[in-house]
């Protein structure tokens, strides 16, 4: 018979309890127990002296090679580039252990893997979601912005907060310097560029704007951008189908000069759906991602500058029905929102790129201002809004707060504190105002043309055509 | 003053958003089809060989479903036939988190072409859905073949769910024929996995469990000598197994 199974003692394995010397950290852990394997090593939770929750990767053999232990050196000496990303912080050798790891630090728990959303699992709203992808896009521009390149970007190495939308970034050890060439991954399919699939290129960052198309895409959509009819007509999904269906010939589902891989509403309602909610600007700037983002990888890819501007418009644009609290998206037909058409604004931009039109199997919100909500329904008229300058228009909502983001054109993307909230009168409940959250004095003209001074902590009845001079910019409020 | 009677009712809005969800549903999922073929032959009562293989599916039942959860492509269905004099299915394709595995008994020959014959009757449409992805068939054997297997295995490949699929194979101690559990790999790329002891069935358990069944469903990276070409679905390498032995079969 078989005896009890004795101790593992593979030399590139830890077992529980055992001691791990980090130092560069210049501290000694314990191995807590191992969290699991993957594809290049396995991953432990460490007990550490000050508490600090740290994890170990340690590589299998064949996979801890000079040039990833190279990779992990240079990655540690540059620094992450925020705290979004868990980033290497220390080597690790042992004397008795073939091969060699890293520690990083540990993701806290509220941070979800995104397959819990597409899973349904979990229940974010449009906003948080918008916050994730911002996020997303901004760490990632950081990243690229220091010459770095992520290389296997999916939806597997990225988490989500689903209360506020925080990011965490993970698997960061097959980050390299742009065009170095390094590192022994290529990717992940369903997210991996065209040209890569058919073996032109190597990953680089404009592989990575792929692939983060393909991600946000996934987000918002809960579908894959090119999974329509082509892909529902696939029994069984194996190797050669995807390289086809991904890389020899991508085809966008919402692609306006081809519709032969539209969406099958059998499989794909999904995208029907939420084709249907979301503003034509944002409809415009997924088309061009995955039609001249295909056609030409070096230039007809979406910057992250542009994919931010256009996620935080549209999160800025998010007002609740007024009957069932449904999050919709204000479209205003003002000329702020002619010169929000992105592309317009950022050159090198197809004005012909229309939205394609949809066929009638589903039901469809012919506007809106028609909640999306198939149970509400109701017609939203004189949604109240700012509009700062001429640059961007924010919905006013019970709980919405403005940024320096919003109103000082040289503190675009700071939203470290806010500036302005909405306010409720301290008497009269009725009365709704903006409040100042600033240190300076705004000045206001009211409609009926007076002028007010509104201090720091004061707040000014939202009523139309008030206009405010924030100082740095001009807001005017509207519906 | 109206419009700010707007806003008010925002208020309201704020118990409503707690029971808001957003439009739509579920991304839509292929089908997954992961098959335990399990060799119950009499020699398999030798060493506490069934029992190792007993407690190494158990052990793997919880990885599985984890790393299921994280799937956002596959629907993950497991089934399970043995076969021994004749061959049976003993568990019918069950959604991963219901999947339970009872301890089955080794006695009787080692037919495994009957297994090859009543697998290729599933792995057609239908039974099978028009929606997919390549099956994972994990073959455990720990000897020869008492039966025609080639005939089973032509019948077999004759079908294209079963060329479709990704077949892994477990050799269970020294004794297996390896070229027969070569022969259903079929591709030479890939070899049998030899477990010469339980520490290494259950190592070889886990792994084609979770790390296989995402290659099939969701893709995980890949190395840089990838090429599309060749195989049907990209599997990662193997667990390495260096000598942490214990009982040699």
């Amino acid at each position: 018979m078989i005896s009890k199974t004795k101790q593992v003692n593979n030399t590139h394995e830890f077992h529980a309890g055992e001691p791990v010397h980090i130092n560069g950290l210049n501290i000694v852990c314990n191995v807590e127990k191992g969290l699991g394997s993957g594809t290049q090593g396995k991953v432990y939770s460490l007990i550490s002296p000050d508490n600090s929750p740290l994890v170990l990767k340690w590589y299998f053999p064949s996979m801890a090679t000079t040039e990833q232990y190279d990779i992990l050196k240079s990655l540690i000496q540059k620094g992450s580039p925020s705290n979004r990303f868990l980033w290497p912080l220390a080597l690790v050798n042992a004397s008795k252990k073939e091969g060699f790891g890293y520690v990083m630090s540990m993701k806290d728990s509220r941070f979800k893997s995104f397959s819990f959303w597409l899973s349904r699992k979990v229940d974010p709203s449009f906003k948080v979601l918008l916050t994730a992808c911002f996020e997303l896009v901004q760490s990632f521009h950081l990243l690229h912005s220091k010459g770095l390149c992520y290389q296997d970007l999916s939806l597997n190495n990225i988490y989500f907060d689903p209360e506020n939308g925080e990011i965490r970034i993970g698997d960061t050890d097959n980050i390299v310097i742009n065009g170095e060439d390094k590192g022994n991954v290529i990717g992940t399919p369903k997210f991996m560029a065209p040209e890569i699939i058919v073996g032109k290129a190597l990953p680089n960052t404009q592989t990575d704007l792929y692939s983060l198309a393909i991600i946000l895409f996934y987000i918002l959509f809960l579908n894959h951008p090119l999974e329509g009819k082509i892909e529902s007509s696939i029994k069984s999904l194996d190797l050669p189908s995807m390289s086809k269906l991904y890389g020899f010939e991508p085809l966008f589902i919402f692609d306006p000069n081809n519709d032969s891989n539209y969406p099958d509403p059998a499989y794909h309602a999904n995208a029907l759906i939420f084709w249907d909610i979301y503003p034509d600007f944002v409809k415009r700037i997924f088309v061009r991602a995955f039609t001249n983002g295909i056609k030409d990888p070096t230039h007809g890819r979406v910057r992250e500058t542009e994919w931010q501007i256009a996620l935080l418009a549209l999160r800025d644009s998010i007002y609740y029905c007024r009957h069932c609290g449904s999050e919709n998206f204000l479209v205003t037909d003002s000329s702020v929102f002619e010169k929000l058409k992105l592309p317009v604004e950022l050159g090198g931009i197809n004005h012909e790129i229309n939205v394609p039109k949809q066929n009638s199997t589903v039901e469809r919100v012919q506007n809106n201002s028609v909640c999306w909500n198939p149970k509400c329904k109701t017609m939203n008229t004189r949604i109240l809004n700012i509009q700062i300058d001429d640059r961007s228009y924010i919905a006013l909502n019970h709980d919405t707060k403005i940024f320096p983001h919003h109103i000082d054109p040289d503190r675009k993307y700071d939203f470290s504190s806010p500036v302005a909230e909405v306010s409720r009168h301290p008497t009269d409940p009725q009365v709704w105002g903006l409040r100042n959250l600033s240190k300076n004095t705004w000045k206001v003209g009211k409609a009926n043309g007076d002028a007010i001074e509104v201090y720091s902590k004061q707040s000014f009845s939202l009523v139309p055509d008030t206009q405010i001079d924030f100082g740095s910019s001009k807001g005017i409020v509207c519906y | 003053m109206i419009l700010l009677g707007e806003i008010v009712i925002n208020i309201i809005h704020l118990f409503f958003l707690i029971f808001m969800t957003l439009p739509g549903g579920e991304i839509s999922k292929r089908e997954l089809h992961f098959i335990w073929i399990v060799d119950c032959s009499g020699s398999m009562r030798d060493d506490g060989k069934i029992q190792a293989l007993n407690y190494a599916i158990k052990e793997a039942i919880p990885h599985m479903q984890r790393e299921s959860e994280n799937n956002i492509q596959a629907n993950l269905l497991i089934s399970a036939l043995r076969f021994s004099t004749g061959a049976q299915w003993i568990i019918a394709p069950t959604k991963v988190n219901e999947f339970k595995w009872t301890d089955i008994e080794a006695k009787g020959e080692t037919d495994l072409g009957q297994a090859f014959l009543l697998l290729s009757e599933i792995l057609r449409i239908p039974p099978m859905t028009e929606r997919g992805l390549p099956p994972v068939l994990v073959l455990l054997s720990d000897g020869q073949p008492t039966d025609n297997f080639k005939d089973g295995l032509e019948k077999l490949l004759s079908e294209p769910w079963g060329r479709k699929a990704i077949r892994v194979s477990i050799a269970i101690g020294e004794d297996a024929n390896m070229d027969i559990l070569q022969r259903f790999i079929g591709d030479n790329e890939r070899q049998p996995l030899l477990a010469r002891n339980p520490e290494s069935l259950t190592k070889y358990i886990k792994w084609v469990s979770t790390v296989v069944q995402t290659a099939s469903a969701r893709p995980k990276s890949q190395q840089k000598n990838y090429d599309g070409f060749i195989s049907n679905v990209d599997i990662p390498k193997p667990p390495e197994m260096l000598s942490g032995s214990t009982d040699v079969w």
